[in-house]
């Protein structure tokens, strides 16, 4: 099952720092998958967060998502 | 993967750098080469801010024998909170100014280079070149994107580092050879969608947290200039300070990056990073159009016993600080939401701010989408408040 490992304010948000999701979702899925779980405002920084699969940028977001894939939810943020 | 040295080495080393920099020729990986290459490295520092100040402080003990300073801002009161290169003193003067003087009595054999401009697509090349390595403690993603873009261009590397609140991130982006790492674009190919993330101006930001982060730049700076270690390349360095967590996750490149990747598409500069970035959503600029209005008409409007509703859409924290007299407290989530519209009243002038127009600007947008025609919202927000209304209220 994919693992998905939650960053900063997605981190705060999903109150977990990681947890599985079902195999087979494809990125929109999955993203509708946790603001379901977790609530409205995981949605909404989901909705600005940068997914690495694997370490990689993915950007497709309608095919399924590798089996056994670590998934890695970075917001954004520019402070200095 | 370990990386050459950046620099090549100085020739010799004075007997007062001996002396000061004892405890770094005695470790066996830095040693007197090591010193050496520091003391011939030009290192650039863009923001003297959070990360700028202990970046800088550090950096120059260490002995990079020139230190340039990207900055066009003055030093505010409520950045001592967190920028400890500049002191009460400093306060309303240059912040390059005021850096590169904390630098030279830090150390006094340290070239500073000031730059006291604003990095923009038209200086950045010239200021870059000059340069080894690039440690970037901007706050706005459009100069984010446009070091990042730059120093791809150039193949140079740069330390990244951003913060906030309590939450950090750290990076090494080196897209050229001979690290052939991933750059900013292969991890946040599009900056967020304007108003989506708050700044720390907006948000927050602990003060301490400048020092984890910045820290850690400029360990990976001198690991670069050095050529020791293992470089932060290809991995990011998360941060939680409630957690007291570090994590460090893999960053590959991305074979899609339009920047740095073997298809790219971006080859130059983008005309206009504030404009990719946002600033403001189109919509909540035409909201504004013939809606804005001064501190100064809305004290008018208030004297004059109109008939308002104001409404304050920062958070709640920010409301506690400093708001506008009679104003109820609606932040904008809820505003953009739709929840709150319930409790606009119909018959009511309503009037919207924020701390400096951008938040109120995205909310106006919602509100007279939602129907209300008539709504405005305040030019410069609460901040304006306080410079033109009523200067006895603290600024943040």
């Amino acid at each position: 099952m994919p693992t998905v490992r939650f960053f900063a304010g997605a981190r705060a948000a999903a109150g977990v720092a990681e947890e599985q999701v079902p195999p087979g979702l494809t990125l929109a899925e999955l993203a509708a998958t946790l603001a379901s779980r977790h609530g409205e405002r995981l949605g909404t920084v989901l909705g600005a967060a940068a997914f690495l699969v694997d370490g990689q940028a993915w950007h497709d977001r309608h095919t399924p998502l590798p089996a056994g894939a670590t998934i890695d939810v970075l917001p954004p943020f520019a402070g200095g | 993967m370990p990386l050459p040295p950046l620099v090549q080495p100085a020739e010799a080393l004075s007997v007062d750098e001996i002396r000061r920099y004892s405890r770094h020729l005695i470790i066996p990986d830095v040693a007197t080469a090591g010193q050496k290459r520091l003391k011939n490295a030009r290192v650039l520092c863009v923001g003297a801010g959070g990360l700028g100040s202990p970046a800088m402080m550090y950096l120059a003990a260490a002995g990079v024998g020139t230190l340039g300073i990207v900055d066009f801002d003055t030093v505010d009161e409520s950045n001592l909170q967190r920028q400890v290169i500049h002191g009460q003193s400093d306060v309303g003067r240059s912040k390059a100014e005021s850096a590169a003087a904390s630098i030279r009595e830090i150390n006094p054999l340290v070239q500073v280079v000031i730059h006291n401009t604003a990095l923009d697509r038209d200086n950045v090349f010239e200021i870059f070149r000059g340069y080894d390595l690039i440690v970037d403690g901007t706050d706005n993603f459009a100069t984010r994107y446009l070091v990042n873009d730059a120093a791809v261009l150039l193949g140079k590397p740069y330390v990244w580092g951003s913060i906030y609140r309590f939450d950090g991130q750290a990076s090494v982006f080196w897209a050229g050879e001979p690290a052939n790492g991933p750059c900013y674009r292969c991890l946040y190919p599009e900056p967020p969608p304007p108003g989506m993330v708050p700044s720390c101006a907006e948000g927050g930001v602990l003060g301490v947290l400048c020092a984890s982060i910045g820290s850690i730049q400029v360990t990976e700076a001198i690991k670069l200039l050095t050529g020791v270690g293992e470089p932060l390349v290809g991995r990011l360095m998360v941060y939680d300070a409630l957690e007291m967590s570090y994590r460090t996750i893999t960053v590959r490149k991305d074979p899609q990056c339009v920047l740095c990747g073997p298809n790219a598409t971006q080859t130059e500069l983008l005309a206009d990073y504030e404009d990719f970035c946002g600033a403001v959503s189109e919509e909540a600029v035409s909201a504004t159009l013939g809606a804005t209005i001064t501190a100064t008409e809305l004290k008018e409007w208030q004297d004059a016993g109109k008939d308002l509703f104001l409404v304050d859409v920062r958070e709640p924290a920010e409301y506690e600080i400093v708001r506008i007299p009679n104003s109820v407290l609606i932040p904008k989530g809820e505003v953009v939401s739709g929840e709150a519209l319930a409790r606009l009243p119909q018959d009511r002038q309503i009037v919207l701010y924020c701390k400096s127009g951008v938040r109120s600007a995205e909310a106006l947008a919602a509100v007279k989408a939602a129907g209300f025609r008539d709504a405005v919202h305040v030019q410069g927000g609460v901040l304006g408040w306080v410079r033109l209304v009523d200067p006895s209220l603290p600024a943040y």
